[in-house]
């Protein structure tokens, strides 16, 4: 059986939660919308999972359902812009793709101008340039990530969002939480945080659902007409057994969280103790071990292609990846690292590991061990 | 009346004594093309192909298959009656009633391969021009430049009518011409090399260099689907999978690095040429093309040459990159030569390789290696996958 370290592409879902999928799937199957009795049950197991996601974040307000983290991300930027007719857009450097991407197409598409924040060598947002940014803009939507999904970085979002507030007269605050949930500490429940984005499918739930929460209903413009689910903001049919699949594995992740925590903490740590053993030549990209999201560890050896290792380490048992999934298949340096202006001799060598629930400490010293005979074994053949 | 898929073949026609080989060749292939409707029967007479009693909704398949065939000429959806004129005048009204619907000026163009036939071509062809006058009273005649044309071809059995020619792929049937090995590599140009061997009825087999883990899985992958696509032109590929990282990694730990792609090369071709002999074939072939990149200039390709007795084909030896692209998005196997999966990793691709190398450097250089060790290890490792074209 494999090693399976790449989580923050996807995770396999828990037997509960296959077990609560399943039993929408053929037993709670109704319409939640529909006005029979067995469909007001559905309705209400459907809002009692609302809750439990909401309880999980910490936060009060609303949530609505989506297709996932992407989804979610599209339905902020465009949904809150398009209620703020002048507002400009500030977003940084590391965003996900469907943050980054998202921000360009709607500056384009709205006609908005568009300020992208750098961020310094830890992958911490630039806080001068941020500041001087919010004190420039009248009204503004700012989209900042909780934990970058490359290096596990995590951004003082409280922090960023009563800056936001205090300096810019109209602000909605989006940060995506897609690493975040259940990772690292929830927000404030005074938090100033306008939308945040989740996935199911990164915390062991199914693939497919994701959710948004909004402080208040009225940020957004609607992202699809129908039949008037989720308040009005996203018409669609209620994909129930993902719903009821996310708030389960929520719940499952809640009941063994320390240990679930502590216990990537410390393969992190195994493996960095592994490599300070081994006498390789590699720096940790983001911030410490310490400090970072714990499932994320993103390494990067002198003189090594990354997919090179990947592809080697891959053929002694261990998954893992070099960035992000949805863009891995394209082959350049990683713009998240460019953008933290990582040594030019390591960055084509970084390789992310990301842990999950199944995995375990032992894996983490037999992953070690793999890469560190491969990077010595690749390290002799370096472009001449 | 009956509706059949009637088959002219090309250059065939100029053959002499050794026709009946090429036309047996043609044969097989169509009778393949045909073959995914259950009751087509593939005749040949009378100097042309026939394909009859196919179901109607699958014509349009057959056709665009008979397209890949390499051997063909044109095709037409004819209409097929017995001699007699009267009969000839009831199927030129049927095959003209759809074109004389929204086309105002015709002609009609007539064949004769019975030369004993009652009436001559330029008789038959102003007749039944008078009688689609007569039925189609709106048309006109129009002889240099006609909206459409009423083919008829009067053969020895039975005659023929049609108003479309579709053009088949010209060259000759694949195996004809004996069967070479192919050095396929992901990239744009030695897909197009497979199409244009197998144009002039060349079997096709191929091998491949696959560099774990320099090279991805992604990469391997990619080259099977491009012998898939290459396969509906060119018929079934056995693709040869030569495990090459050792012989890379030895390279350059013991090589001059600016001559690492032209050793490199030289051990590709050397593994090809025994692969060939092993699979009976009676050529090498590549994608090169003349000045593309270092391993292509003169001396390069001199250099690679050198290294194996067995015949050399590059079919794109002198096509530019721009013309090789529009035969590769012709064929199909552009949009998969461009996915971002290298068959090369640049840890091999030397930053300054040499343009001009020397044989007398190079073979200075590879005696600190043992060639036949590891030609032999590789061939060992070798594996072997039939690539045929995706069912659509």
């Amino acid at each position: 059986m494999a090693i399976y370290f790449d989580n923050a592409a996807t995770t396999k879902a828990s037997p509960g939660v296959c077990e609560a999928v399943n039993e929408v799937l053929v037993k709670d199957y109704y319409n939640p919308s529909s006005s029979y009795s067995a469909a007001l049950d559905i309705d209400k197991k459907l809002e009692a999972s609302r809750e439990t996601i909401l309880k999980n974040l910490n936060m009060q307000g609303n949530l609505i359902f989506t297709s996932g983290g992407t989804e979610s991300n599209n339905i902020a930027i465009f949904g809150a812009l398009k209620k703020m007719k002048s507002a400009c857009i500030i977003t940084s450097e590391t965003e996900h793709p469907s943050v980054k991407k998202t921000c360009i197409e709607a500056a384009s598409e709205l006609g908005r101008e568009l300020k992208i924040i750098p961020v310094d060598i830890k992958g911490h947002i630039k806080t001068d340039e941020y500041i001087s940014a919010c004190k420039k803009a009248d009204s503004a939507f700012v989209s900042i990530m909780h934990v970058n999904n490359e290096t596990g970085t995590v951004q003082d979002i409280e922090c960023l969002a009563e800056i936001a507030k205090q300096n810019i007269q109209k602000c909605v605050f989006h940060s995506d939480g897609v690493q975040a949930f259940m990772k690292v500490d929830p927000l404030n429940k005074n938090s100033k945080v306008d939308l945040y984005s989740l996935s199911a499918h990164k915390i062991h739930g199914p693939k497919g659902v994701g959710a948004l929460y909004l402080k208040d209903k009225s940020i957004l413009s609607a992202a699809s007409y129908g039949g008037g689910q989720e308040y009005g903001l996203r018409s669609g049919t209620h994909n129930t057994p993902g719903i009821y699949g996310m708030a389960k594995a929520a719940d499952e992740l809640s009941s063994r969280h320390d240990d679930y925590i502590a216990t990537m903490r410390n393969i992190k740590k195994i493996i960095i103790d592994e490599f300070k053993g081994s006498n390789i030549d590699y720096i940790i990209c983001g911030d410490s071990i310490e400090k970072s999201a714990p499932h994320i560890l993103n390494v990067a050896f002198r003189d090594i292609m990354g997919e090179v290792l990947l592809s080697a380490s891959d053929s002694d048992g261990l998954i893992a990846n070099t960035g992000s999934a949805c863009s891995s298949k394209k082959r350049s340096v990683s713009p998240v690292l460019k953008a933290m202006n990582i040594d030019p001799n390591y960055i084509q060598g970084a390789m992310r590991l990301s842990f999950g629930v199944f995995s375990t400490e032992d894996e983490a010293r037999q992953a070690a061990q793999i890469i560190i005979n491969n990077v010595k074994r690749l390290r002799r053949f370096k472009r001449a | 009346m009956n509706k059949v898929l009637l088959i002219s073949f090309g250059e065939i026609f100029l053959k002499g004594k050794n026709r009946p080989f090429f036309l047996k060749k043609l044969k097989k292939l169509i009778v393949i093309a045909a073959s995914c409707d259950e009751t087509a029967l593939v005749e040949l007479s009378d100097n042309r192909f026939y394909i009859r009693d196919f179901s109607e909704q699958n014509l349009s398949k057959i056709i665009e298959r008979v397209k890949k065939v390499f051997g063909v000429h044109s095709m037409s959806v004819a209409l097929e009656t017995s001699k007699d004129l009267a009969s000839i005048e009831i199927a030129c009204i049927e095959a003209a009633k759809e074109p004389a619907k929204n086309m105002p000026t015709f002609k009609v163009d007539t064949k004769r391969a019975d030369k004993n036939y009652s009436m001559k071509s330029m008789e038959i062809s102003a007749h039944l021009g008078g009688v689609l006058l007569d039925k189609f009273q709106q048309l006109k005649v129009d002889i240099h430049n006609p909206s459409f044309t009423v083919y008829v071809e009067v053969r020895q059995e039975n005659a023929y009518i049609y108003c479309e020619r579709i053009m088949g792929p010209g060259g000759m049937p694949v195996g004809s011409s004996g069967r070479a090995m192919l050095l396929l590599s992901g990239g744009i140009d030695s897909p197009v090399a497979a199409y244009m061997l197998a144009k002039r009825g060349l079997e096709i087999e191929a091998v491949h260099f696959f560099s774990p883990p320099y090279t991805s899985e992604r990469a391997k992958q990619k080259v099977i689907d491009l012998a898939k696509i290459a396969s509906e032109y060119c018929g079934p590929i056995k693709l040869h999978i030569v495990p090459f990282t050792k012989v890379q990694e030895e390279i350059y730990e013991k090589c001059h690095h600016e001559l690492l792609t032209v050793i490199m090369r030289r051990f590709m071709m050397k593994i090809a040429e025994n692969i060939a002999q092993m699979n009976k074939c009676s050529a090498l072939a590549t994608g090169e093309s003349l000045g593309q990149v270092a391993s292509q200039t003169l001396e390069s390709l001199y250099a690679t040459n050198s290294y194996v007795d067995m015949l050399v084909l590059r079919p794109l030896v002198c096509l530019d990159k721009l013309e090789i692209i529009s035969i590769a998005e012709k064929i199909n196997t552009y949009e998969t030569s461009i996915q971002p999966f290298e068959d090369c990793c640049t840890v091999f691709t030397p930053r300054h390789p040499v343009t001009k190398p020397k044989i007398e450097n190079l073979e200075k250089n590879e005696a600190k290696l043992d060639v036949e060790g590891l030609v032999k290890s590789a061939l060992e490792e070798t594996y072997t996958i039939e690539c045929l074209p995706e069912s659509k």
